[in-house]
């Protein structure tokens, strides 16, 4: 289970990105948002990438001190026939962005006062 | 000033799936084919004068539903309504008195779902009370050697806790209980409100506090309500819980339910309230915890990104319900750590806890096999010692446990490996019966002199006077089944060799194994040694648990002074006592995350002295077991002396 995140810590982010075919060009962009600061590292790669070879880029980030800190990573790649296609993932300081949340279901009370989880 | 900061690591993957995507654009198919869509969850049928409304759970993939009406429980079906778009129908122009029954199918461009549960009513003017009354199931998955089977049968949800919940506030006005069969009934009066049946996943099998409930990891009860009615009168909700909802919460009740039963055929009381922590995308394992943060439970993997999910392996649920049993009757002393089915040189206690859980799926099946079958989830070709461990739907783990070495090979041996005390404790089951074994297991838990370990359990299967010979066959002894795992707890055939006037005369190139049995089991081994000629005299191959200290002897039965070290204790200088074994050469040695090695190590504990003969005679060679042996060895065991002069 992964570590509570607490205002101010510095976190590493490791940004990797694959395209399932071969490509030219494939861009990694990382947008800093909320407070959160670059300590090191890029926010940005391009370059060729082979049929799913995995490109990473490391930067380092502070969380900011109060808030929400955001990290939002998008790869882009653009095959040779003119077409574009990217992909994001998010990160919400402590806790990732599932870009397909599970359903949610409300936390009630049973007859006995416990909080149960009622599925319909 | 510096400011100390938290370093965290963190993985953001991005998979662009261009492939399928170009796939897409260049005219191949851009959505999945439709499948047949599932059938209803719940279905009410509330019964008024001359009709009978129904309602029903929607169905996310169905276009429509149909509905169906018959005279008779699972008669002829006649479909009364096709194409409707709600979830919910009322079929008037009915008989008062005369029963009906109903199914309702959900379709979609696929085709139509199987049938719903089956509801019936009675119309008749209204009347107050009325009742509401129903069966709860859930879908199990079938398994089998090769993992799921593709049979999802319903099974019935016992003992589970039932509310009746006014949907409007969600307040509860009216509480039951599922019986043996699933089947429940709620007295209370006619409401135009709308209300709902709610099952939680609770089993209370005595007195009025749940004896067992699956709740998530932040520990909320999960629960399952029908549709909405309007109990103007008399109704017959059904709920069928999915394995595509949280039918692995209720089959994670109905094994731990089965195992408090199995308890109470043995000890005529239940153990206290056990507690399943589960929910969709657990990855931290399946284990039991006596002491964690939400409380006492057993923990159920449910990773399913990598496949593995344990919520519909009764197996590996009851191997965990073995611990939890173990530390409310008994005495559970292992340290924990790493293991492996093929080891066979485990830490004692590790070996004799991990084997107890092993025995316990096929110990709890074959007394389910006798008192309910239909609550077996083993595909009926499949014996029920099987011990099978899903990955996706294939089987990751399959070994039968009361025929290893038919599975894999011939690792199951020695007290000292998991598997084998799982075989000997099915075997002492089918040959002895089961009363035996849980006499010694509680026994333990207010004398246990020495570990709780295989070693122990055979001293208080005798000293309670369990039987030796088994009631089926004078040929199955309690000895036969453990030397069939080759645990001999008995004395060599060189006994009595117990003084030097009864020992043997060891001939060079001929090893001799003996076993360590008894209190104070001594073993004298005579050699005849030339003046000024080596000789290294040591145990090795040390089984079962064996540590060995040797000592030479000289003819008169004072102890040899001419060499250093003599006594010895381990070959490598090391001193045990008390600690924890780290491993040795051992093919096979697992070590657990915090760098400690469980292994009891064949050679790590045996005796070595190098010794010049300062004259020609008979020496002996006098070896016992270690005092100073670690907890994780035990008092008896096998070793092979070896005596060469190079």
């Amino acid at each position: 289970m992964q570590d509570q995140i607490k205002p101010g810590d510095i976190i590493e982010f490791n940004i990797s990105a694959a395209s399932s075919i071969d490509v030219g060009q494939m861009r990694i962009e990382v947008v800093l948002t909320g407070g959160a600061k670059l300590v090191s590292g890029n926010t940005s790669w391009s370059g060729p990438a082979g049929k799913n070879e995995v490109k990473t880029i490391v930067l380092t980030v502070r969380a900011p001190s109060s808030g929400l800190g955001r990290i939002k990573a998008r790869a882009i790649v653009s095959p040779s026939d003119g077409t574009r296609f990217s992909a994001v993932a998010h990160y919400v300081l402590g806790k990732e962005v599932k870009s397909k949340p599970e359903q949610e279901h409300p936390v009630k009370k049973d007859s006995k006062g416990r909080d149960i989880i009622e599925y319909r | 000033m510096t400011q100390e900061k938290n370093l965290h690591t963190l993985v953001l993957l991005i998979l662009l799936l261009t492939a399928l995507i170009l796939s897409s654009c260049s005219g191949g198919s851009e959505s999945p084919p439709p499948v047949v869509p599932p059938a209803p969850m719940a279905i009410s049928a509330v019964a008024g004068d001359s009709a009978v409304t129904l309602g029903w759970s929607a169905v996310s993939s169905a276009g429509s539903y149909n509905v169906y009406r018959s005279v008779a429980s699972g008669g002829l079906r006649t479909k009364i309504a096709s194409g409707l778009s709600t979830t919910s129908y009322r079929d008037t122009g009915r008989s008062n008195g005369t029963p009906y029954y109903y199914v309702v199918t959900a379709v979609n461009a696929a085709g139509e779902s199987a049938p719903s549960s089956e509801v019936s009513a009675t119309p008749d003017v209204a009347s107050s009370p009325i009742t509401i009354s129903g069966k709860v199931q859930y879908q199990d998955k079938e398994y089998g050697v090769n993992g799921f089977t593709g049979n999802q049968p319903l099974k019935s949800v016992r003992y589970a806790g039932i509310e009746l919940v006014d949907a409007s506030d969600s307040t509860v006005t009216a509480t039951a209980q599922t019986d043996s069969n699933g089947l429940y009934s709620i007295s209370t009066p006619t409401t135009s409100a709308s209300v709902y049946v709610r099952v939680k996943a609770e089993a209370t099998l005595s007195g009025s506090t749940p004896q067992v409930t699956v709740k998530s990891l932040a520990g909320s009860l999960y629960a399952v309500g029908s549709n909405d009615f309007i109990p103007l009168g008399a109704a017959n909700v059904n709920i069928s819980v999915p394995t595509a909802l949280i039918g692995g919460a209720f089959n994670i009740l109905d094994v731990f339910t089965n195992g408090f039963q199995f308890v109470y055929s043995l000890a005529n009381s239940y153990p206290p309230p056990l507690s399943g922590f589960w929910q969709p995308g657990n990855t931290n394992g399946t284990y039991y915890c006596s002491v964690c943060p939400q409380g006492e439970g057993i923990f159920v993997l449910s990773d399913s990104s990598s496949g593995d999910t344990d919520e519909y392996d009764d197996d590996v649920l009851y191997h965990e319900f073995g611990h939890f049993m173990a530390a409310h009757f008994s005495q559970d002393d292992s340290p924990g750590g790493a293991h492996a089915l093929t080891n066979n040189d485990l830490d004692m206690r590790l070996a004799w806890s991990e084997g107890w859980g092993d025995s316990m799926p096929g110990n709890i099946k074959m007394w389910l096999s006798v008192n309910a079958p239909q609550l077996l989830s083993s595909a009926a070709s499949v014996p029920l010692t099987e011990y099978v461990d899903t990955v996706g739907n294939g089987a990751g783990v399959a070994i039968d446990m009361d025929n290893p070495d038919g599975t894999y090979g011939s690792y199951y041996y020695y007290a000292c490996g998991e598997v084998a005390i799982a075989k000997i404790l099915l075997d002492i089951n089918k040959d002895f019966g089961m009363q035996g074994i849980w006499a010694v297991f509680t026994n333990f838990r207010s004398n246990h002199p020495s570990p709780a370990n295989l070693e122990l359990f055979w001293d208080q299967w005798h000293s309670l006077g369990e039987p030796t010979t088994s009631l089926l066959s004078s040929n199955i002894t309690i000895d036969s089944v453990f030397l069939g795992r080759l645990v001999q707890y008995a004395p060599d055939n060189y006994e009595p060799d117990d003084t030097s006037q009864f020992a043997h005369t060891y001939t060079f190139g001929q090893p001799q194994v003996h076993t360590l049995y008894g209190a104070g089991d001594i073993d004298y081994i005579a050699f005849n040694a030339q003046q000024n000629k080596q000789y290294a005299i040591a145990t090795t191959n040390l089984l079962n648990g064996a540590d060995t200290l040797i000592t030479l002897l000289n003819s008169d039965g004072t102890t040899t002074t001419s060499i250093n070290g003599n006594p010895n204790d381990n070959a490598n200088g090391a001193v045990y006592s008390g600690a924890t074994v780290p491993s040795d050469i051992y093919p096979g040695t697992l070590c657990d995350a915090f760098g400690i090695c469980h292994d009891n190590g064949f050679d790590l504990l045996g005796s070595k002295l190098i010794f010049t003969a300062p004259s020609t005679g008979t020496y002996y060679v006098r070896v016992q077991s270690s005092s100073a042996r670690p907890v994780s060895a035990g008092r008896y065991g096998t070793y092979t002396l070896i005596i060469t002069n190079p």
